[in-house]
């Protein structure tokens, strides 16, 4: 296998990244943006960490704007991270259990401890968006108003901007707003449970990306 | 017959590998490896300040990576093993040409390629960097600036390491804005070294101590007592982290004399305070006072929880001189890491019988480092009580007399002058000022920050790096983490994508 | 800043003289599943934390029998007990303490040996570190003997490519569950570290329990939007893709997680009933159909960490989910609950107070501090009492095994092996005549395996009574050879080899002594 075979170094993004996302978006941070470009290169080192001893679980409560004991309590009793899946989300516990440093390799576990602890709490965010709209974070305009595209897009606009701290891209824009035909799909017709479902399903989509859970 | 019963029995067996080595300047390499190495590829970027270190050639020593089996089949075939050093070093050169270009990670990469470009011939995910580099634009520039030090990516960085949590997008963008990004990202570090999540209680600077202390809940005395309160490791975590933060020397981790109080809140204080052990027991009582006097303290090495945990009912305590060395000094014995046989040594004056040949290679050097310990009380043992009129945990130079009974007659010649990377020292607080001015201290301890922030050791072309770091800490930033963490986040290695 | 290193590399590269399409070499080959996937062994490593020491269990001493009774470990000669049919013996004891511990005990191996004979054999080796990290670690690797595999590694990469978790590590503070060092082999064949048995299964399906249900097909949905659309079009992706721990993500989400999910595990693994402090019930989900039947088994379940350890390490095994398990006694002290010390008792010692009361209750401690290594200060009790669990524990789990059917009539005990994996031996010598005394390591000792599947009743080497040390056997008959050690490679490879491996590949000895 040759070098230039095995290694793409150059990726090139499409051209639609040049118009990177502004409609719908939440905040007014245009003009300091980084300048556009439409080329790639590959990082030489690739070195990525998971977001161990609770910083996961932080960003996703401050994305969410959720005290972070608010985060998620396995059995109502035992907190996600400070007690039920500590170690397998990269956190220590050195006192009882000899853990003392975190894991060196992700658990096979850990995926899947990371999507309950999201789900948990989007579903929190939108419940309280849609019960509460006038407190609402995240989806306060689809509570009150039409499940039309552009609140759509406004809606998935806000989840890069709160869990990923940028804007989506036109591409990723469109994958959520046609995600909601499937939610449709699954809860079996339109209705506003269809577009709670939809909220929670795509702001835990979001915010399990492995972008959201690395750096 | 005693000689008999002695032959199998040991503290630290001498292990029969043959690895190369630490890169460490004070460890007489065996086999010669790195040298012949450098020899051979002088400027290769592992040896651009020292030699290649072990996960060149192994995964974990003894055993080899991809790279160390194509380098150890084409060594001398044939040739019965182990080596001896001298076969080893003369065959390598040609062993070494044998494999340069064969791929043996199976990364695209010949190992040639790798050792000139500074990647790992034996790991697949380590490659060479490519040229594209030198091909973009002027004005490219992409979310990730891949090909030089990328502030925003650092920012981001810092904010996730130091603070625990990702910048706000208001945060990101006023950073963007930046004039002097360079500037502002120091004062990121600043804020963040001042947060909880740092140097607070279980913070992270506070979990860099959990491997020295081995804190155990069911014997911590004090609040959250366990079953069997004998001491509070919560002592021992404050002063660790005392000396790691604001700039304090972080030598101290070993030669303080004096304590730490740490008071919780939205910012946690750490505050240093001398005490006499009388005045800790009138003020905290007996059940967690330190009971070592000012003047015979060793920072960590002397706490209560150290003591009792470590030394326990042992007269001549080689385990709580060995996992000083390798917790604090990066060495560990039983890999053979750190050796510095002294002459004579190991006397056996406990009768454990380390003079065994299997045994003495490691003795030589760990009994003579553990003599200075050996004033030091653990929880007791040896033939008497705490109604004898001992102090648990204190400093008592005549205890080994306690001891004839259960050891050895001879246990009380054991004398407390010993020695240290081969150097003669007093006693257990000359230990700690040796241990503490060397170069294995400074690299042990920027070596635990490299790898906290950067999730894996130095890889060979960021070896110059590295050591400029940890030289920088012992002159430039004279010992202040605060200041090496400063540098750290310049490195090529931290804020290149 | 200049556009830096990575250039300047490269045009170093290329002064070098270095072809870019220089000839390729050795490849390096991803290990692959063997094939006996379809006939699975299943392997319970059961750490002997600290030190056990085979001199104190199936290979003691009399005093009577030895040239030097007083100096060397031996036991008074009614203490060892001599087991009916069988090479081996057994020390049951009481004491009113555990050293400087005030804690009365009561031990017994004979029960255990006698209960389970036909399937104990012992071998003796002599082993290359006294360091506990390192000698557990080469326990488990035989010294590294095949590329640094572990063997829990070996077994989980021939037997457990259809099981969901084929290698879970339940001893969390051991080197035995460290990591291997060959990285070319499966990622399936790595060990999954569990560190809290009771609340680790909630971690086995991302939907099933939540406090707010989220419909799971409309879940799956999201997660093919966030692995197929959303995530590979990202600049992060493109830039960081080729990551491996990004890459070890991708794959974890794949297959594994389809298993895990798709077999319940989180019913089936679920240790307690449903109750207030497991309110399982309220959040839809079921506690394991063996939940009583463990807590009769291991009935200090909810507070020794050894019960719970072994507890979900049979429903693993019997819900084939795990082929190979590793628990062990943790280095933390364990009393009953109510048990207390104080530094002004362990250090006065004696378990009677001034007006001859017990002040803590026989029986209330149930693990040494720093495990078998408590030897230290109180090799015989230490020993004693240790031995006491890791039997009781590999006891309950025999039983349970043997109760369980596998399928054509076999239990899951006659596919099943313990190896009791001691991170060393302990020193030989004692005071004169002291009936207890301070130990210290060594490197000679003996392993204890229990199955089927092995030589069963059968002690392979032996132990010179006038040393203490073992010596070793042959290992094609099993004859005891006395100017023999067996070093760990060897036993590694038996061991391996009983449990149908084939050790060529590693280019081991053949060891058909110990496997039955």
């Amino acid at each position: 296998m040759s070098r230039s075979a095995t290694r793409k170094w150059l990726l090139l993004f499409g051209g639609a990244l040049a118009t990177l996302g502004c409609e719908g978006t939440i905040g007014n941070n245009a003009g300091v943006e980084p300048p556009v470009n439409d080329t790639v290169v590959e990082s030489a080192t690739a070195r990525v960490k998971f977001k161990t001893q609770g910083r996961f679980v932080r960003d996703l409560a401050s994305g969410l704007d959720l005290a972070p004991n608010e985060v998620c309590n396995e059995l109502g009793l035992y907190d996600c991270y400070r007690e039920a899946h500590r170690i397998t989300l990269g956190g220590v516990e050195p006192y009882q259990r000899g853990i003392r440093d975190p894991l060196p390799v992700a658990p096979v576990t850990a995926p899947i401890a990371v999507d309950r602890v999201a789900l948990t709490a989007c579903a929190t965010r939108v419940d309280r968006d849609f019960d509460v709209p006038t407190d609402a974070v995240l989806f306060g305009d689809l509570a009150n108003g039409p499940t039309n595209d552009a609140a759509l897009r406004a809606a998935a606009n806000g989840l890069y901007d709160r869990l990923l701290r940028r804007d989506a891209t036109p591409e990723e824009l469109d994958e959520l707003v046609a995600f909601h035909a499937e939610a449709i799909e699954v809860v079996d017709g339109p209705s506003d449970k269809a577009t709670r479902e939809w909220a929670v399903a795509s702001c835990f989509a979001v915010a399990t990306t492995m972008e959201g859970l690395f750096y | 017959m005693r000689r008999l019963l002695l032959d199998r029995t040991c503290l630290l067996s001498l292990l029969s590998i043959a690895v190369w080595v630490t890169p460490i300047s004070e460890v007489e390499a065996r086999p010669p490896g790195p040298e012949v190495f450098c020899d051979l590829y002088p400027d290769a970027p592992a040896c651009a300040t020292s030699t290649p270190e072990c996960a060149f050639c192994h995964t974990a020593p003894p055993a080899l990576n991809p790279f160390g089996q194509s380098l150890s089949g084409a060594l001398l075939p044939g040739e019965s093993r182990p080596l001896s050093d001298v076969a080893y070093a003369d065959g390598l050169p040609f062993a070494l040409a044998d494999v340069e270009p064969l791929d043996s990670d199976g990364d695209g990469f010949t190992n040639l390629e790798e050792f000139i470009a500074g990647s790992f011939p034996g790991d697949p995910n380590s490659v060479p960097a490519g040229d594209e580099c030198a091909t973009l634009p002027d004005d490219w520039a992409p979310e990730y600036q891949v090909c030089e030090y990328d502030y925003d990516f650092a920012f981001k960085k810092v904010q996730l390491d130091f603070c625990g949590q990702s910048p706000s997008r208001e945060a990101l963008h006023a950073f963007r804005a930046s004039e002097d990004p360079e500037a502002d990202l120091h004062a990121a570090l600043d804020a963040c070294l001042q947060t909880n999540f740092w140097r607070g209680r279980d913070g992270i600077v506070w979990n860099l101590a959990n491997s020295k202390v081995r804190p155990v809940a069911s014997v911590k005395a004090g609040e959250d007592a366990g079953g069997i309160p004998l001491a509070d490791y919560l002592d021992d975590y404050s002063l660790f982290v005392y000396t790691q933060i604001d700039n304090h020397d972080a030598r101290e981790v070993l030669t303080g004399q004096y304590f730490v109080r740490r008071s919780d809140g939205p910012q946690t204080e750490y505050e240093r305070y001398e005490a006499s052990y009388l005045q800790e027991l009138a003020t905290r009582g007996g059940g967690v006072a330190q009971l070592t006097d000012t003047n015979v303290r060793a920072g960590m090495l002397t706490t209560r929880w150290n003591l009792f945990m470590m030394t326990m009912f042992t007269a001549v305590p080689r385990t709580t001189a060995a996992a000083a060395y390798r917790s604090y000094l990066g060495y560990d014995i039983s890999k053979m890491e750190g050796l510095y046989p002294i002459d004579d040594e190991p006397v056996d004056y406990d009768d454990k019988g380390v003079q065994e040949p299997v045994c003495a290679g490691c003795h030589s050097t760990l009994d003579p480092l553990t003599y200075p310990f050996s004033r030091y009380e653990g929880i007791g043992g040896g033939d008497r009580g705490l109604l004898d009129g001992y102090i648990p945990g204190s400093y008592n130079p005549g205890r080994l007399q306690f001891f004839t009974s259960t050891d050895s007659e001879s246990v009380v010649d054991t004398p407390e002058q010993g020695y240290i990377f081969g150097q003669p020292v007093d006693d257990l607080v000359e230990w700690a000022a040796v241990a503490t001015n060397s170069d294995a201290f400074a690299r042990a301890t920027v070596s635990d920050y490299w790898e906290l922030l950067m999730g894996e050791p130095p890889a060979p072309k960021e070896t110059a790096e590295f050591d400029g770091l940890w030289r920088d800490f012992m002159a430039e930033h004279q010992y202040g983490v605060d200041s090496m963490l400063h540098a750290i986040i310049m490195t090529e290695a931290y804020g290149v994508p | 800043m200049s556009k830096l290193t990575r250039r300047r590399l490269v045009q170093g590269l290329t002064a070098a003289g270095v072809a870019v399409g220089a000839p390729l070499g050795v490849r390096w080959q991803r290990t692959r599943a063997a094939d006996g996937a379809k006939d699975p062994r299943f392997l319970i490593v059961l750490a002997a934390s600290g030190g056990g020491s085979i001199i104190d269990s199936l290979l003691a001493i009399r005093g009577s029998e030895s040239a030097n009774g007083d100096a060397i470990n031996t036991f008074p000669d009614e203490e060892v007990l001599d087991i009916e049919g069988t090479p081996f013996r057994a020390v049951d004891l009481r004491r009113p303490t555990v050293g400087p511990i005030p804690i009365g005990f009561r031990s017994n191996q004979s029960e255990f040996v006698t209960r389970n004979r036909d399937d104990l054999m012992v071998a003796t080796w002599t082993r290359t570190s006294v360091n506990h990290a390192v000698g557990q670690r080469r326990a488990v690797t035989g010294n590294e003997a095949w590329l640094g595999r572990t063997m829990q590694e070996i077994v989980a990469n021939q037997y457990g490519a259809g099981f969901p978790l084929p290698n879970v590590h339940l001893a969390t503070d051991n080197a035995v569950s460290e990591r291997g060092a060959d990285t070319t082999l499966p990622s399936f064949a790595f060990g999954e570290t569990v560190a809290d048995p009771a609340l680790w299964p909630l971690a086995l399906d991302g939907v099933k329990g939540l406090p707010r249900p989220v419909d799971r097909a409309l879940v799956e949905r999201a997660r093919t939007l966030r692995n197929d659309r959303l995530e590979p079009g990202s600049a992060f992706n493109r830039v960081f893709g080729r990551s491996a721990r990004l890459a070890h993500w991708r794959r974890m989400r794949g297959a594994p997680q389809a298993a895990i999910e798709g077999g319940n595990l989180i019913d089936k693994l679920l240790l307690f009933p449903n109750s207030a402090r497991f309110p399982l019930a309220e959040y839809g989900l079921t506690a394991s159909e063996d939940a009583e039947r463990l807590l009769e088994v291991f009935p200090d379940v909810l507070t020794d960490p050894l019960d719970a350890q072994a507890a979900l390490a049979f429903l693993l095994l019997k819900n084939r989910v795990s082929v190979t398990v590793t628990l062990g006694p943790s280095f933390d002290v364990a009393l009953r609950e109510g048990a207390t010390l104080d530094l002004g008792s362990l250090t006065n010692g004696g378990s009677i107070d001034d007006y001859g009361d017990q002040i803590i209750p026989e029986g209330s401690i149930l693990n040494t501090p720093i495990a078998f290594d408590f030897s230290h200060q109180a090799h015989r009790a230490t020993q004693a009492l240790m031995w006491d669990r890791v039997f009781r524990v590999a006891g309950g789990l025999i039983d349970l095994l043997k109760a369980e059917e596998y399928g054509n009539g076999e239990s899951f005990w006659d596919r099943t092996m313990i190896y009791v994996a001691p991170d060393f031996g302990r020193s030989k010598r004692r005071p004169a005549g002291a009936p207890e005394f301070g130990s210290g390591h060594d490197l000679n000792n003996g392993i204890i395996a229990m199955s089927p599947m092995v030589n069963g009743n059968q002690v392979l080497g032996g132990v010179n009574p006038d040393t203490g040390l073992t010596y070793g056997f042959d290992p094609s008959t099993g004859q005891p050879d006395p100017g023999r050690n067996m070093d760990e490679p060897t036993i590694f490879a038996g061991l391996l080899q009983a449990l149908g491996v084939d050790t060529a590949e590693a280019g081991l000895a053949d060891v058909p002594a110990m496997r039955s």
